[in-house]
């Protein structure tokens, strides 16, 4: 439901494009902030929380544990074939072909979301706080249209820097996490 | 006597949604009994999927929503027809409900990826029109 509703900030602020890397960063911003949203409610810190998304709707015709996972990008359901690092991103053309996902958005949204995850739990806490708060203020101030994976880096860390002190703590989390998924923030 | 295409196959192709899963929904007329294959040639007629393909849904993707694609095969010929849940006319949504639901229809899930080709077409039998069972022992080729 979290998720649905981010798709709605998301087309009044970055706008980000449904489409290819902009698309998946719209998916990811979708998960992420779904995820914060059931981590406050049930009080978890990043530490407890299971980073699953639409584990309510599996069964018999989708079989798995959940539809996505922030923590374990390909693993968790039979047709999860999410990438967690930017050697498996998935190329496909946005042609309008159904098999394609608009460029493959709920496949390689599995990126971004690793270094969500990387970056919450590297800072430990209740991972809307900090990390939430500079994925929060990238997405409505920093990003626009047609914003790649490489802006999404760029800005988390740049806001992070903004919001905590340069080269801090957290800028260094976010940092490292988007290295680990394979792209280094300017 | 006005010639038409017989149909010999529709594939119902849907992607997106919250998952990006596709799902393709095939009722090739040698799977049907000859009454389901006759509506089938009525209701592909009703969603106007043999002339030219409709413009094209305009405005960008909305998140999450269903796209589909619509091939009708006749004798030689593949006709794609491109909807979002949003620009689908009615009469369309009748042959995907019909399509997914009639007796000896073929269902196939998968994660988005690089298209599958359909199979062939093959060359058909034409089968007697009249005769016990479906399956007949008598039938002519043209």
């Amino acid at each position: 439901m979290a998720h649905e509703l981010t798709h709605g900030v998301t087309q009044f602020t970055a706008g980000l494009r449904y489409s290819s890397q902009s698309g998946a960063l719209n998916e990811s911003f979708s998960d992420v902030f779904g995820s914060l949203v059931k981590q406050r409610s049930l009080g978890q810190t990043a530490d407890q929380a299971d980073w699953l998304v639409g584990e309510g709707i599996m069964g018999p015709q989708l079989p798995g544990v959940a539809l996505r996972s922030l923590k374990a990008p390909g693993t968790v359901f039979k047709y999860d074939n999410q990438p967690a690092h930017m050697d498996h991103y998935v190329q496909l053309p946005d042609d309008g072909d159904p098999n394609h996902d608009n460029g493959g958005v709920h496949i390689n949204s599995g990126i971004p979301n690793h270094a969500f995850f990387l970056a919450a739990t590297a800072l430990g806490g209740n991972a809307w706080e900090k990390a939430g708060k500079i994925w929060y203020t990238t997405l409505t101030t920093r990003l626009s249209e047609n914003s790649d994976f490489q802006a999404a880096a760029d800005a988390t860390a740049a806001g992070s820097g903004d919001l905590f002190g340069t080269a801090g703590a957290e800028e260094q989390a976010v940092r490292a996490a988007w290295q680990q998924v394979g792209i280094t923030a300017k | 006597m006005p010639t038409y295409a017989r149909i010999v196959r529709v594939s119902v192709t849907r992607g997106g949604g919250i998952a990006g899963l596709v799902r393709t929904t095939t009722a090739d007329e040698a799977w049907l009994s000859p009454r389901d294959g006759q509506e089938m040639q009525a209701l592909v007629r009703q969603a106007g999927l043999l002339g030219d393909p409709p413009a094209p849904a305009t405005g960008k993707p909305a998140p999450d929503q269903f796209n589909y694609a619509v091939i009708v095969e006749d004798d030689g010929r593949r006709h794609v027809a491109r909807f979002s849940e949003q620009s689908m006319p009615e009469q369309v949504r009748n042959l995907i409900t019909w399509v997914s639901t009639v007796d000896g229809h073929r269902e196939d899930v998968g994660p988005p990826g690089p298209a599958r080709p359909l199979p062939p077409v093959v060359a058909r039998v034409v089968r007697a029109e009249y005769g016990p069972p479906w399956r007949s022992r008598r039938t002519r080729t043209h």
